[in-house]
């Protein structure tokens, strides 16, 4: 009887009215069918949310970010209206993924293999953060800049990575101080940077995943979560600098970040 | 912050979502990234005709929903058939996943749900609409937002091993 599996499902979602309510509820109490029908649909709807929240985590190509950022409001686009977007774009989409920054983007699609999900849950934990804490103006960090040498010792034995204080000035970038994250079960260093308009750059490190020590393959540049990532992996450490969606430059201050970290 | 430089800034939160609801119409990666960027393209040239007393994904919702069936119409006539957009869907596509689901053959993965019946579960499950609202929003029946949702439950149930149980 579809119809009576289809109450059940509708009675998931509350969009019974009372009367087809409390009949499938003494169902439920009288027919054990009925009870193991409604757990199976319980189940696919548990996987199903488990998959759409999953799809929330894959990164945005940040270009798109960037572009939004860009683009003057209300104003018609300079290319033609009748632009065939969909045929020959889509070649050329597909090479840039293929080639270009959204190359991770893409990998997390085809391979989602444990360490590219790793990877991507870490980004997502920071991101959460620097939704929190980069609105923070008197308790923006945990330990100040004054005590940097303090913050050195203290995050580097905490999360096991030796590092510097990147100088960041060149970008108007004064450097506030740092605390100590957990992302994906492991400790964050993150180190805190504020520009004059009050626009807080984060760089963040944990030790590699795996422990491996693959040479670098070069920045990756994500939006999540409406923030822009750039990162990197050196000697076993996983680096990441973020900022807010669409904001310009964050690759050259990754750039000297990694040189001087 | 001008209240443009909001509304772009908004937009970008939502990326994650817009791109998650374009997945669903168009089942294909680099289609849906196609598509997302022509919505937020089109979304800014009209940002005059948004009304900020409404839900921004919403609208965008329904930009990317709107371009996506002239994308299908588009295909249609360029290939002779082609696809049948979402709000088309006809018992013979509820009949062919039946089918599907007598062959054992779909994976439990949301993925692989026929546009028709993932859209609407997607729109309950994952973004809270009501089936009223997503009858409005689709263009259907509340009747077949209902029996679509259980469909693509059995379709998922079945892939996990669940037994056809009483809906057979």
């Amino acid at each position: 009887m579809t119809d009576l599996s289809t109450k059940l499902s509708a009675y998931l979602d509350g969009e019974l009215d009372a009367a087809d309510a409390q009949m499938i509820e003494s169902l439920l109490e009288s027919d054990p069918a009925v009870q193991a029908e409604l757990d199976a649909l319980m189940a696919a709807d548990a996987l199903a949310q488990e998959q759409f929240d999953a799809l929330l985590r894959d990164p945005v190509p940040l270009s798109l970010a960037q572009k939004i950022k860009s683009t003057p409001v209300g104003i018609a686009p300079a290319r033609p209206a009748s632009r065939p977007i969909w045929g020959a774009v889509a070649a050329g989409l597909a090479l840039f993924i293929v080639g270009g920054m959204g190359g991770f983007f893409l990998k997390d699609q085809t391979s989602p293999g444990a360490t590219v999900v790793a990877n991507a849950g870490w980004l997502a934990d920071i991101a959460d953060y620097h939704a929190i804490y980069a609105s923070q103006q008197r308790h923006l960090v945990e330990v100040p800049a004054a005590e940097s040498a303090h913050l050195v010792k203290w995050l580097g034995s905490t999360v096991g990575v030796q590092f510097s204080i990147p100088d960041l000035s060149e970008f108007g970038l004064t450097f506030e101080g740092g605390r100590l994250l957990v992302a994906n079960g492991k400790p964050v260093a993150q180190l805190m940077y504020r520009q004059p308009d009050g626009v807080v750059i984060a760089l963040c490190l944990q030790s590699g995943m795996n422990g491996g020590t693959m040479p670098a393959p070069g920045f990756k540049q994500q939006t999540i979560k409406g923030f822009d990532f750039v990162s990197w992996k050196s000697d076993g450490v996983n680096y990441v600098v973020i900022g807010p969606g669409g904001k310009s430059g964050l690759a050259d201050i990754a750039a000297l970040a990694a040189r001087e970290v | 912050m001008t209240t443009a430089e909001k509304f772009k800034i908004e937009m970008i939160g939502l990326l994650p979502r817009l791109r998650r609801f374009a997945l669903s119409l168009t089942r294909s990666v680099p289609d849906a990234d196609d598509l997302l960027q022509d919505a937020c393209t089109t979304a800014l040239q009209r940002w005059h005709q948004y009304d900020p007393a409404q839900p921004l994904d919403r609208w965008m919702f329904r930009i990317i929903r709107n371009l996506w069936i002239s994308e299908i119409r588009k295909r249609k006539v360029r290939e002779g058939q082609g696809q049948v957009p979402a709000e088309e869907a006809t018992e013979l596509q509820t009949a062919d996943a039946d089918d599907t689901l007598n062959a054992k053959q779909v994976q439990a993965r949301v993925s692989a749900l026929p546009p028709d019946l993932a859209q609407p579960l997607m729109l309950v499950c994952a973004e809270g609409y009501s089936y009223r609202e997503v009858s409005e929003f689709l263009d259907i029946p509340v009747g077949t937002v209902m029996s679509r949702i259980h469909r693509a439950r059995k379709l998922l149930a079945s892939a996990l091993g669940h037994e056809e149980g009483i809906a057979t």
